[in-house]
């Protein structure tokens, strides 16, 4: 097993009369890129917020490079939690140079981050003079200040246009291709399932589900059928007795296959008796799709 | 302790919100001082050189220079308001400050201030001495050369007074008001309430005793006092006896720096950033 890099156990938080956060337990490890997915609200960023020191759990632990708890961590992360917090009077320059004093790292080192997400040009630039995306981007920015071995990102895609959305997970992929443990939380679960390897779902603050990203998906292998008589079709196939679940969505039926049945099989028994398919396809049910299924039981 | 203040200067030398009171606080200072040189008391046996001949001129200079100690408590609020505004203090944890390094960054910058307050006085007091003094008045320098070292306590005392109340209500316009309404009216109308050996003890009191008026003054009225009820032998004596003496006071207003600086402390220790 690849090194620790990320242990929380059986963390609570209550804020007031709400449970932000029930026993949560996760385990992250070296070279993982690992989702942290849930609707608003579900305690995503509560947990990073504890594992990074600005609130107090009630309860539970966490440990960083199986360690115990000590500042001298922080010098190996690099991260970006909720909102990019920099001085408004400042200038992009400047602003880094404050965070590059923190993490104890030369000055030389900001020039390559600001050409990395492309704010260089506007480096002398006051913080506050930035768009939303420029403000994300240069929180970014501060980051990947020193090249640090693990990344913890709290939505970075908020308020980036497509480009920079794309431009996002270019240097996330880029970041994991160099072997960096990446923590990413989101709830725009394409992002997750480009980028990530590994992913957590979290509901009011428990934890639902928590895997490899293809072994979450994979479990759910749909076909999409049509023919010219979809409610006859319908009805065959729920005797028939070879689906799990048949439904009838817009243009066709969508069946959850048993396991030894795959679509060939499906086809040739539809026209065996006399249905003429003119649509059969597989589907892998996207993350989305299982995301809410999970989340709305 | 290097690193924190580079931080902390990085924070203030492009910033206007800084510079404009830091200026008005010197400006003014330095113009009430002239204005004072140029004033004139009539009262027979007094005359205005004595504020700005040794030893009252370090009188002069240090009670003066502290009724704009609040412009400086305002400077502190401001600076640590804004960390709270921007959310900074929050990503200096998350960039890995700890909170006793938070804690001790606004402290340091909080003595460079009292500091620059510290050599205004010495250099404007210095300046004038030129002016107004003689051989036999430079000697008299040392008589009350603890006086500008006062001012410094006094100084940091109301910066850290201002501290512990920004960190508790965070917000710099709540703050101020807080403030203000703390040293103006809360405390003069609660110290009412209480004899005098003991509303001595009250921190504004204790801080603000720190830099007495000039007391030529005192001395000078005392002396007409005994005059003026002639034949009659006045005791002067008992009338000043509730007052601490000033090294009493110094070290009453050191433990309240203390007191000041411990919960500012626990408070950022404890605070949801």
């Amino acid at each position: 097993m690849a090194n620790e890099i990320l242990n929380i156990e059986n963390v609570s938080k209550r804020y007031g009369n709400i449970e932000a956060l029930k026993e949560l337990s996760l385990s992250i490890h070296a070279g993982q890129v690992f989702g942290i997915l849930g609707p608003n609200g579900s305690g995503k960023t509560t947990t990073l917020s504890i594992v990074m020191g600005i609130i107090h759990s009630d309860s539970g632990n966490f440990s960083w490079f199986e360690n115990v708890y000590n500042n001298d961590y922080k010098k190996r992360i690099g991260s970006l939690i909720e909102t990019p917090n920099f001085y408004p009077y400042l200038t992009a320059q400047k602003n880094l140079s404050i965070t590059a004093k923190i993490k104890g790292i030369p000055e030389s080192d900001i020039a390559r981050v600001l050409t990395l997400t492309g704010l260089y040009e506007r480096k002398d630039y006051r913080f506050d003079s930035f768009s939303l995306g420029m403000k994300q981007r240069l929180a970014l920015s501060g980051a990947l200040l020193g090249d640090p071995e693990v990344l913890v990102l709290d939505e970075p895609a908020n308020g980036l246009d497509p480009q920079g959305i794309a431009d996002i997970r270019e240097i996330i992929k880029e970041q994991a291709a160099m072997g960096k443990t990446i923590i990413v939380a989101s709830h725009i679960l394409d992002e997750v399932e480009k980028v990530c390897t590994h992913a957590a779902i979290l509901k009011k603050g428990k934890l639902l589900k928590c895997g490899k990203v293809h072994e979450l998906l994979s479990n759910n292998e749909q076909i999409f059928l049509s023919s010219d008589r979809n409610s006859d079709l319908f009805e065959f196939l729920v005797r028939a007795g070879v689906c799990k679940n048949v439904t009838t969505i817009e243009k066709g039926i969508l069946i959850d296959v048993q396991q030894p049945f795959d679509s060939a099989y499906i086809n040739k028994l539809a026209f065996e008796n006399g249905f003429m398919l003119n649509a059969i396809e597989t589907r892998n049910q996207s993350l989305e799709e299982q995301f809410l299924e999970l989340v709305n039981k | 302790m290097k690193r924190l203040l580079q931080i902390e200067f990085i924070k203030l030398v492009t910033y206007t919100g800084f510079w404009i009171p830091a200026i008005f606080w010197a400006l003014l200072f330095v113009l009430c001082l002239f204005l004072g040189t140029q004033i004139s008391v009539n009262i027979p046996g007094l005359d205005s050189g004595t504020f700005f001949r040794f030893p009252a001129l370090w009188n002069t200079t240090t009670w003066l220079a502290s009724w704009f100690n609040l412009i400086l408590a305002i400077i502190s609020m401001i600076f640590i308001c804004n960390e709270f505004s921007y959310k900074t203090f929050r990503q200096h944890v998350i960039d890995g400050l700890s909170r006793t390094e938070l804690f001790f960054g606004k402290v340091y910058l909080m003595f460079v201030f009292a500091f620059v307050g510290f050599v205004l006085v010495v250099a404007s007091t210095l300046i004038l001495g030129i002016f107004y003094n003689n051989a036999e008045t430079w000697p008299l320098i040392m008589d009350t050369i603890y006086l500008p070292f006062v001012y410094f306590i006094q100084a940091f005392a109301y910066m850290a007074f201002a501290m512990m109340i920004a960190l508790l209500v965070k917000n710099i316009g709540l703050s101020i008001l807080a403030f203000f309404g703390y040293f103006v009216f809360f405390e003069p109308i609660v110290r009412n309430f209480f004899p005098e050996n003991i509303l001595m003890f009250f921190p504004m009191k204790v801080i603000s005793n720190l830099t007495p008026a000039p007391d030529v003054f005192q001395v000078s009225t005392n002396a007409q006092f005994t005059t003026t009820i002639n034949g009659q032998i006045v005791d002067n004596a008992p009338a000043a006896s509730f007052e601490m003496p000033l090294w009493g006071n110094s070290l009453v207003a050191v433990g309240y720096i203390a007191l000041f600086l411990t919960i500012s402390w626990y408070i950022l220790k404890n605070k949801k950033l």
